[in-house]
């Protein structure tokens, strides 16, 4: 029964959440646009009732919609792990955190692909239960990545120069920030990191999917800006806590870390959209690189905009930044689809 | 009775605890104090299983993994960090922690109105969390605990930040359970709380239990001067030389 407990004093945190005008009127405008987006994409689907691979990238695009709100609602539980764990057992809460992952998955999933592809035809409902067994595989993945916590000893943490604030005050070579960010990412968010690839992974082998029968540029666009979005919002969630800290303690050090910092983000961006375009132009015999250059000036752009806001340690606001952006990418991807099946329309199928 | 049989606790290559041994009786009620880093919150965590550990931890005779198996709702532990739900009112939280140890709140509604009432609580029972101060976030925290009829009761500084009516209706509240067989280890730096309030006294220091008394075979003073040997500082000297510049 406790899952049942857990999810219960969720909707009642929620509905006490909802208390407040601006949380109120948040989510309103988000469900209006969450809601525009399915039904142009409902309509879309009805109108291209005969086109099997619209039909099946619909169905394809919702798979990491789910498993982003998912994702979304159990970093926003994140929180009460350590509280719980002082109620229940290690095991019983990785199950709790297991089945709530798997419940969310299938209710967003088969909610959003009965809504939007209306399935009709075998193919539709096989695809569907392919997707919900993915999907079920992937919330057990989700469930105990929620509750690991990095084994960092003390002994460790008190060698680690780059994390100790009193060694900053002597020198901050943007050398040593640039070690700093790689090792601490890998160390406190390996599995984190491991989610993330297999979001990207998702996300362009849909794209490739598509684009091996269909010359679709906005494709492209839209997994681009997915994809971006989807590093801004790392940017900003890791490690804001480290340099928060040192930040209040030593505020001169802004310059130096943004510094790093942007150095860091920029050579992550350039060799991951590096790799995208060498495996778009092998398995994406349509890709163009025309527009690669913008891709990567308007990304760079972006990974600027993200540091500063990160680095002005106004926690507040950037939680709810955190909140937003892991809100509003979900609701784009079909707002881009949609766009992206417009342009087939122009090639007559 | 609450028994920690050679313990051995390390976290990494740093050692924590090293073959510590404690015994409890039932319905004591044991202060426990040590230096910042000693191993308290640790030992806290071990009992409740929450940490991988050499040795043995009984509890009413039975390994504390399979006692917890089976009553986990009959231990309440107050970390020292707190946690509570913002966005619940007061009332809803205490129900919700009632509703995970099966307990309905419906059936103990007087004992909750009473507690609320004793903690100065009633006003804001049906406020947001958000709007309480630090203070009355633990006394919420404590309001949940003490509803509760536990069998064993964990308590890491558990009155940190709680106002004086507060804390003599905890320490009023805490002495009856102690009196009704509920085994207690308060974790506090307050020698005085231990004074006035527990059975027998207990540091932690440099990884084992150094000193483990009935308090009405030593004096508070005692364990105070010895606490004070222990860590190695001769406060009367320091604050003698500090006045006198």
């Amino acid at each position: 029964m406790y899952p049942f407990k857990i999810i219960l004093n969720h909707l009642r945190i929620f509905k006490n959440w909802l208390r407040f005008k601006e949380n109120l009127g948040g989510i309103i405008i988000l469900g209006i646009i969450g809601l525009l987006t399915l039904f142009s994409i409902r309509q879309l689907t009805a109108q291209h009732s005969n086109n099997q691979i619209i039909q099946i990238s619909v169905i394809l695009s919702i798979l990491p919609i789910s498993f982003m709100l998912t994702n979304a609602y159990l970093i926003i539980t994140k929180k009460e792990n350590k509280f719980l764990l002082t109620l229940l057992s290690k095991s019983e809460l990785r199950k709790i955190r297991k089945f709530q992952a798997t419940l969310s998955n299938i209710l967003i999933f088969v909610v959003i692909s009965f809504f939007c592809a209306k399935p009709k035809l075998l193919y539709q409902y096989l695809l569907i239960l392919a997707g919900l067994i993915i999907l079920i595989l992937l919330s057990l993945f989700q469930g105990i990545l929620i509750l690991y916590k990095p084994n960092i000893s003390k002994n460790k943490k008190k060698k680690n120069a780059f994390y100790h604030k009193y060694d900053l005050k002597v020198e901050l070579p943007v050398y040593g920030l640039l070690i700093r960010d790689i090792v601490f990412l890998w160390r406190k968010n390996k599995l984190t990191i491991l989610y993330n690839i297999i979001f990207f992974l998702i996300i362009n082998l849909v794209i490739i999917f598509i684009s091996i029968k269909n010359d679709l540029t906005n494709l492209y666009i839209a997994g681009f800006f997915i994809q971006a979005f989807r590093i801004l919002a790392i940017i900003i969630q890791y490690p804001t806590e480290n340099d928060t800290k040192i930040l209040k303690f030593y505020p001169y050090c802004v310059y130096k870390i943004l510094k790093s910092e942007i150095i860091f983000w920029i050579v992550i961006s350039l060799v991951y959209f590096g790799l995208l375009t060498f495996l778009y132009s092998i398995f994406a015999p349509n890709f163009t690189f025309r527009f690669l250059p913008i891709f990567l000036l308007t990304h760079i752009l972006l990974v600027i905009y993200a540091l500063i806001i990160r680095l002005a340690y106004l926690e507040n606001i950037i939680n709810r930044i955190i909140y937003f952006i892991l809100v509003i990418i979900p609701p784009t991807i079909p707002l881009i689809l949609y766009k992206c099946l417009r342009k087939i329309k122009c090639y007559n199928y | 009775m609450l028994q920690l049989l050679n313990i051995n606790k390390k976290y990494g290559s740093v050692e924590v605890l090293k073959q510590l041994n404690l015994t409890i009786p039932k319905g004591e009620l044991l202060g426990l104090i040590g230096p910042n880093g000693a191993g308290k919150t640790t030992l806290m965590n071990l009992i409740l299983s929450n940490l991988d550990f050499e040795g043995k931890i009984l509890i009413e005779d039975q390994p504390n993994y399979e006692y917890l198996k089976t009553y986990r709702d009959s231990v309440v532990y107050i970390p020292e960090k707190l946690f509570v739900y913002d966005f619940l009112t007061g009332l809803e939280f205490v129900s919700f922690i009632l509703d995970l140890h099966n307990i309905s709140s419906k059936k103990i509604e007087d004992k909750i109105r009473i507690l609320f009432e004793l903690f100065d609580l009633t006003s804001y029972k049906n406020q947001l969390i958000l709007n309480y101060s630090f203070g009355m976030k633990r006394k919420i925290t404590l309001i949940a605990a003490l509803v509760q009829h536990p069998k064993l009761m964990l308590l890491d500084e558990p009155v940190f930040g709680v106002d004086a009516r507060g804390i003599i209706v905890f320490k009023k509240l805490l002495r009856h359970l102690a009196q009704t067989g509920v085994t207690i280890v308060l974790s506090t730096h307050i020698i005085d709380i231990i004074k006035n309030l527990c059975d027998s006294a207990a540091i932690l220091y440099d990884k084992n239990i150094v000193l483990y008394e009935k308090l009405d075979k030593v004096s508070t003073n005692e364990i105070e001067n010895k606490y004070l040997d222990l860590v190695g500082c001769d406060v009367d000297s320091l604050i003698t030389e500090f006045e006198s510049l």
